[in-house]
């Protein structure tokens, strides 16, 4: 009984030296960025000028002037449209009902799909930006299409900027979500779903019954990835809109870098960031608390 | 001989992070080869920068034996080069001895302590007298002492259309003596052409919205946009409400471009290679540099660009003061405080700035020798706006301007969109300033 225990501590102790290394690796270059993120949001750090000669505690100066800047309220909306309409909604629904609509397919279609839908995904974002922009532009490929049917060229970005990046970015994303879901699907016991089918249930309440609740798991673990990829979405928005006109299209990581980078506020910038790791740990906590529940 | 591979595979997991820890720390700089060397960073593409930058370096290492100057290019555009050059500033280890300085950030660089005071230098220096002194006043900083040897200007004016103006009627050349007077023309003109006047008159412009249009109109007003006796931001005018008014009365009454993309990043390049030589602008509140597109060597070469362009002096809002008004920018060299070999930098920008190298291709001159030579001249109205530099203003660049500049360009884009009214613009620039800077640093 004795040995087996100092047989275990020894287990322990050998597993904690192995592990050092990356317990090192990791408190350096993840926990303490994250700390040092904490304390400069509650300074008045900047690239330039005086206060980066002298950076000092300014206690929640920072946090109070972003709750009284209408710019922050506007760029905390535009963030959740964005990321509702455009990761919540668009790259899920279209992932999965690519995937879905994919499933038992002949081989040969759902490979010219994929890498179709892949293709959107593999591209860096800055190079989908450019294309996009090409595509939309005043007198970019969209609008000449659009002239071929009479109709007049529409200045996308700039009349309609919100709905086009959010566009562009369910077209980028979405094959992450779809490889997720199938994935998922393929999981799925043929069993269950031939049992249900000669039960006499119909499409609709194969997906609705047996599907959707098998895979629920990696929605949910979707869910928490997308939204995290989407809340961090800077180069897109800022290569195609740069977060205008006005502040029609500024997200909260385009004001950060705005405020950071452009008017060289760095603790505010610093604060700004803060608030957008909070909503992240918030939605991840909310979403996985879901799958919980039941 | 699965378990040596299994060690094996946990030796490497312990091996590789370690390997990768001591591959972070640096190499040590070859003080002896340091000393010898000076390295001077630029905003890269710039041939003429470059080319001159060659020059120089020839005449400075025959003169200086053993001596080798570096010029490094830094590629960036306008917006990331400050940060650039400010984090190599930051340390010992990155700092150039000689940093290609924006004046407008000169003065917030300095008060961060990333550059080296040369009052003494210039004060012994007799080639300090030949540069203008407007320009020298835009390179002191905050404490009064002076960071940088100018090496280029710019001034601002009303580039106008001749053939345009005399087809309808209005005399050339051209002096508009009031803001009236400019409104006019360009009614006059509205018929003629796709655009009447072109201002950058957008946040996507940036500091062209600041400098070519707001502060051009606000300094020809009796109102001021800082208060340098109490060092605080004058965040409520006279002025200020009689600019908005200006801009607003040219968007109004639809003297301005169609705003689809007058307002957008591209309009400046749209306006200067496009319809400026298509003949469909009337006039435009544009720098200096705008004729340097038409140039051979230019984006858009348009040879017979004299016959149809002029440029004449901003007025003040009734002619008041000088009656002409401008804004002035431009470049410099200074020399960052960590930078290791501060007497030789010294030496090399004496070089380099001196009345025989200083040949910055077609920017505007700080030296008045330099304006009164034969080949300087030659270029088209060069003499002309080389003289605006008599009664020019440079902006009070201080640590919270980045700041104050994006609030004004916001107040003018909802002025030009007509979201706001004049008046409500100024109220809402007035509280973003004043919850920005501080409730201490504004007045009215």
């Amino acid at each position: 009984m004795s040995k087996k225990k100092s047989l275990n501590g020894n287990m322990y102790l050998k597993t904690f030296l192995f592990g050092l290394p990356s317990i090192i690796l990791i408190m350096l270059f993840v926990l303490g960025p994250i700390i040092m993120t904490f304390y400069y949001s509650f300074t008045n750090m900047a690239l330039t000028g005086a206060a980066a000669a002298d950076t000092q505690f300014v206690g929640f100066d920072n946090f109070v002037r972003m709750f009284q800047d209408p710019s922050f309220k506007t760029s905390v909306l535009n963030t959740i449209i964005f990321l509702i309409a455009s990761a919540v909604i668009g790259q899920q629904i279209v992932g999965f009902l690519v995937a879905y609509l994919m499933k038992q397919k002949a081989r040969p279609f759902r490979r010219v799909i994929g890498i179709l839908v892949l293709a959107g995904w593999i591209t860096p974002e800055i190079v989908v930006a450019f294309v996009w922009f090409a595509y939309l532009s005043d007198q970019g490929t969209l609008n000449i299409m659009l002239g071929f049917l009479g109709i007049k060229p529409v200045a996308w970005l700039l009349n309609f900027p919100l709905i086009s990046v959010i566009f562009v970015n369910i077209w980028h994303g979405a094959a992450f979500s779809m490889l997720m879901y199938q994935a998922a699907l393929d999981d799925i016991p043929q069993e269950v779903e031939e049992a249900s089918r000669i039960d006499g249930a119909n499409a609709w309440q194969r997906l609705w019954r047996i599907t959707l609740p098998i895979i629920k798991g990696s929605a949910v673990t979707n869910m928490v990835l997308v939204t995290l990829q989407t809340l961090g979405v800077f180069t897109l928005i800022y290569a195609l809109t740069g977060g205008g006109p006005g502040e029609k299209t500024t997200t909260l990581p385009i004001f950060m870098y705005d405020q950071a980078f452009v008017n060289y506020q760095l603790g505010y910038g610093t604060a700004i960031s803060l608030v957008l790791l909070l909503i992240g740990i918030t939605l991840s906590l909310i979403y996985i608390r879901f799958l919980k529940t039941e | 001989m699965k378990k040596i591979s299994k060690n094996f595979l946990i030796l490497l997991i312990v091996l590789i992070p370690m390997v990768a820890l001591v591959a972070c720390g640096g190499d040590e700089e070859n003080e002896a080869d340091s000393k010898n060397t000076i390295e001077l960073v630029y905003k890269s593409p710039d041939d003429s920068f470059k080319a001159w930058m060659e020059d120089a370096k020839k005449d400075f290492e025959e003169k200086h034996e053993g001596v080798n100057v570096k010029i490094t290019p830094i590629d960036s555009n306008e917006g990331d080069y400050p940060n650039k050059t400010i984090l190599m500033m930051k340390s010992e280890d990155t700092a150039p001895d000689i940093v290609m300085e924006d004046s407008e950030g000169l003065k917030a660089d300095a008060a961060a302590g990333y550059l080296e005071p040369i009052t003494e230098e210039v004060k012994n220096w007799d080639d300090w007298k030949h540069f203008y002194d407007p320009v020298k006043s835009g390179v002191k900083g905050e404490d009064g002492d002076t960071y940088g040897v100018p090496i280029s200007t710019d001034v601002r004016g009303l580039w106008y259309n001749k053939t345009v103006f005399e087809e309808a009627g209005l005399g050339v050349p051209w002096n508009p003596k009031s803001w009236d007077e400019v409104l006019d023309a360009a009614k006059t003109i509205k018929d003629d052409v796709e655009v009447p006047i072109w201002m950058n008159s957008g946040k996507a412009m940036g500091e062209g919205t600041t400098m070519q249009t707001f502060l051009m109109l606000l300094y020809g007003t009796d109102s001021n946009l800082y208060n340098e006796d109490t060092g605080k931001w004058i965040v409520e005018s006279e002025g200020f409400l009689d600019s908005l008014k200006f801009i607003d009365a040219v968007y109004s009454n639809d003297l301005g471009p169609s705003l689809s993309w007058g307002i957008t990043g591209q309009a400046g390049a749209k306006v200067s290679t496009d319809l400026m030589p298509k003949g469909e602008v009337g006039i435009a509140l544009d720098g200096n540099w705008m004729s340097g597109n038409w140039l051979e060597s230019g984006n858009s070469p348009w040879p017979e660009w004299e016959e149809h362009i002029d440029i004449a002096p901003m007025p003040t809002q009734d002619g008041q003061g000088d009656g002409k008004v401008t804004v002035s920018g431009g470049w410099t060299l200074a020399i960052p405080a960590k930078a290791d070999n501060k007497e030789l930098a010294w030496e090399f920008i004496k070089t380099a700035t001196s009345k025989e190298n200083l040949r910055y291709g077609t920017a505007l001159t700080p030296r008045k020798d330099i304006a009164e030579l034969e080949d300087y001249q030659q270029l088209t109205y060069q003499q002309k706006i080389t003289d605006y530099l008599d009664f020019t203003n440079y902006r009070p660049t201080y640590d919270s301007y980045p700041l104050v500049s994006s609030s004004i360009q916001k107040a003018v884009e909802a002025v030009t969109t007509d979201t706001l009214s004049p008046k409500e613009a100024m109220k809402q620039f007035k509280e973003d300033v004043t919850r920005d800077v501080g409730e201490e640093k504004v007045e009215e």
